[in-house]
């Protein structure tokens, strides 16, 4: 004669092995399908400037930087430049540890003068491949 | 099993292993979630890599598995172990991508490979705390429960005094570490309470729902500060002291800043909360 609550115990842990299959295939499935397809795209960086905020007498410059590639880029060196009206600029750097494809970072520069659209340049100026 | 049947039946012992699973992964696990170099690693791994990992680790969790396991009433079969494979697996996916979510390591932005190479880099390790969390915790319990017939149950102030040892063993590796600030950077006041939320759930279904030891036992203590609910937060309450206590002496306290400070205490208050936890089951 089985036993209903061993049946009932060996029911209820099928039940937990089938979702944790669901689970291990989809996390190990996403990993294997962005790996099938395809050699992987090298970095690239778009940015994105935000409205320039005042805060505490200091022009806060917001800047999004999304890697556009599939590979990772580590230590990406971002430098925004203000050129003034009298020829002299302003220089600040921003260093983002890793950013991986496809992610989004946002960074704020800060400036002593009012940065003018028209005479801000945000570039990436260097970064490594880990 | 008459103690389990009281407990809610065979639902209620499934849902008890898969916590006990979890418990132990994160009483191992924690310290790598905390680490800096894991999300990285995650990040900048290629798939073959990752894939590697977790196969590396599949081959001792099933032989973990196999030989302690995370089930109370573990299947004494290599098909069972295989089973139990998989469920540790998947525990620790879960386990650790809830922690990485919290932890802001992973969010809305991240691209979905990415955070599946993260979860899967960090489960890898978390998985054999799972494999093992009955086998250690359960006889940490066991001992525990002995040690309480002799000398006539353990009061408040055993209960504390351990939760204090367990969390300051857990949080004494992590609290040196650059990764507190960085993440306290990273949180806002909610994550912060969703933080404090999680290491009290922890900190309870580890000693009262898990089904580790004798919970019947712990429940019927009568200290005001024994009763499951209080003795949760007081032992919480020792955790964030501890971690407090831990980050002054390794001068990572941003003693400037009150919420600041706070934070701090909190992020680290996570791990040391397991850790206490994990100390009362042996008192």
């Amino acid at each position: 004669m089985t036993d209903p609550m061993a049946e009932n115990r060996a029911r209820a842990e099928w039940v937990v092995f089938g979702i944790s299959c669901l689970i291990v295939a989809l996390v190990v499935g996403v990993v294997l399908v962005d790996w099938l397809a395809g050699p992987l795209r090298p970095p690239a960086f778009s940015l994105e400037q935000s409205a320039v905020e005042r805060r505490e007498g200091q022009w806060h410059l917001p800047v999004a930087v999304t890697n556009t590639g599939d590979e990772t880029a580590t230590q990406l060196q971002v430098r925004a430049t203000v050129e003034h009206p009298d020829g002299s600029s302003d220089t600040a750097d921003q260093v983002i540890d890793f950013i991986a494809g496809g992610e989004e970072v946002e960074l704020t520069f800060v400036f002593g003068e009012r940065p003018e659209r028209d005479r801000v340049t945000v570039a990436v100026v260097a970064y490594q491949e880990p | 099993m008459a103690g389990t049947a009281r407990t809610g039946g065979e639902w209620q012992l499934a849902l008890n292993d898969v916590l006990r699973g979890a418990t132990g992964g994160l009483l191992f696990g924690i310290p790598l979630l905390y680490t800096m170099e894991m999300w990285w690693l995650g990040e900048t791994a290629g798939a073959a890599r990752v894939l590697l990992a977790l196969l590396a680790a599949a081959v001792p969790v099933f032989v973990l598995v196999d030989t302690a396991g995370f089930r109370r009433a573990p299947g004494t079969t290599r098909f069972g172990a295989l089973v139990d494979t998989v469920v540790a697996l998947a525990i620790a996916f879960v386990t650790c991508a809830m922690v990485l979510l919290l932890l802001q390591r992973i969010d809305i932005g991240t691209p979905l490979p990415v955070a599946a190479s993260m979860v899967l880099y960090q489960a890898a390790p978390f998985a054999l705390g799972v494999a093992v969390a009955q086998d250690v915790l359960g006889r940490a319990s066991a001992d525990g429960e002995r040690r309480s017939r002799d000398d006539g149950g353990p009061g408040t102030v055993a209960d504390l005094g351990a939760a204090a040892i367990g969390a300051a063993f857990v949080a004494l590796s992590i609290a040196p570490t650059e990764e507190i600030p960085m993440l306290t950077a990273a949180l806002e006041g909610s994550w912060l309470a969703l933080l404090v939320a999680l290491s009290l759930l922890l900190s309870y279904a580890v000693v009262f729902a898990a089904g580790f030891g004798d919970e019947q036992g712990r429940r019927e203590q009568e200290g005001v500060l024994q009763r499951p609910l209080t003795e949760t937060v007081a032992a919480y309450v020792v955790a964030l002291a501890v971690s407090a206590l831990l980050l002054l002496f390794f001068d990572n306290l941003d003693v400037d800043s009150v919420p600041s400070l706070l934070a701090q205490v909190v992020v680290l208050g996570l791990p040391a909360s397991i850790g206490g936890a994990a100390g009362r089951l042996a008192v």
